[in-house]
């Protein structure tokens, strides 16, 4: 078996990470025009959100914003867990964010399904719009982030990554922590 | 300067300061129950691109070292370094 070889050039940015960096930028600013449209209606001195529209779940969605906050630190403590060679502990913590990942999109995608029903539509109202043109991006957002978490935690489980191949698993972890990051401040402008 | 310049200057001069919007715009701004939502969109946007720029400089600064360290003068050639000879 060939001794393992690192992925980066000393001194040199990888790449892919650069690319990675580019996108997550991209992605903020794409964010950045969304909240600020969802400003100019959420502060203005008419009623919001409008009336006759149902409530949005706020304890669900708090204890939900905790999974996901979790599944950041879980993020994070794996892929330390992998610099120091801790390789077992890297793959059980990193099974442990894919399934926080995977509550947190079930838990949403029942408290939607919960919403619709109480009347709460996309064409609802320009409330229902904004709740689903930004809570359903930003989960789609979550979920590619959980494709690529699953994807690299079969590698991971296939012994692809150690201390000095821990390329993927960085990507990973940034992409991660952008929707971690992302979300408490929609669940503050959108919930509260 | 060229008078086809000159007057391509003075033509497009004259349409932005005749446009509508660039003296509306302000009022509009006023009249809108949308005016607090407007502003506070403006100042919460307006860092973030360059926070994102930012950030992309400091993310290749510090990847980017060089990997060959620079040599200190001493260690220079006799005949290139004037101080030894």
């Amino acid at each position: 078996m060939a001794a393992p070889v690192s992925e980066t050039i000393p001194g040199r940015m990888p790449p892919a990470k650069l690319g990675l960096i580019l996108f997550i930028v991209a992605e903020i600013m794409f964010f950045s025009g969304l909240i600020s449209s969802f400003m100019v209606f959420r502060f203005n001195p008419v009623q919001w959100p409008p009336p006759g529209q149902p409530r949005l779940p706020l304890e669900v969605t708090s204890v939900n914003t905790f999974i996901l906050l979790l599944s950041g630190f879980t993020m994070h403590r794996a892929f330390q867990a992998l610099k120091a060679s801790q390789e077992a502990l890297f793959r059980n913590l990193l099974t442990v964010t894919a399934v926080l990942g995977s509550v947190f999109l079930l838990v949403q995608g029942f408290e939607w399904l919960r919403l619709l029903h109480f009347g709460l539509t996309l064409h609802a109202s320009i409330f229902g719009g904004f709740f689903y043109c930004l809570v359903g991006t930003h989960a789609l957002h979550v979920t590619g982030g959980l494709v690529a978490l699953l994807w690299v935690l079969n590698r991971a489980w296939k012994g692809a990554y150690d201390s000095k191949r821990a390329l993927g698993v960085e990507l990973c972890r940034m992409y991660w922590f952008f929707v971690v990051g992302l979300w408490p401040l929609l669940f503050l402008l959108v919930y509260l | 300067m060229n008078s086809w310049l000159k007057r391509f200057i003075v033509t497009v001069g004259c349409q932005l300061l005749t446009v509508d919007w660039v003296w509306a715009c302000p009022r509009c701004v006023d009249a809108t129950p949308y005016k607090l939502g407007l502003q506070l969109a403006v100042v919460v946007l307006l860092p973030v691109p360059f926070a994102c720029a930012y950030w992309v400089y400091r993310s290749i600064r510090d990847a980017e070292e060089p990997s060959v360290p620079a040599q200190p003068a001493s260690s220079l050639t006799p005949s290139l370094n004037p101080v030894q000879e």
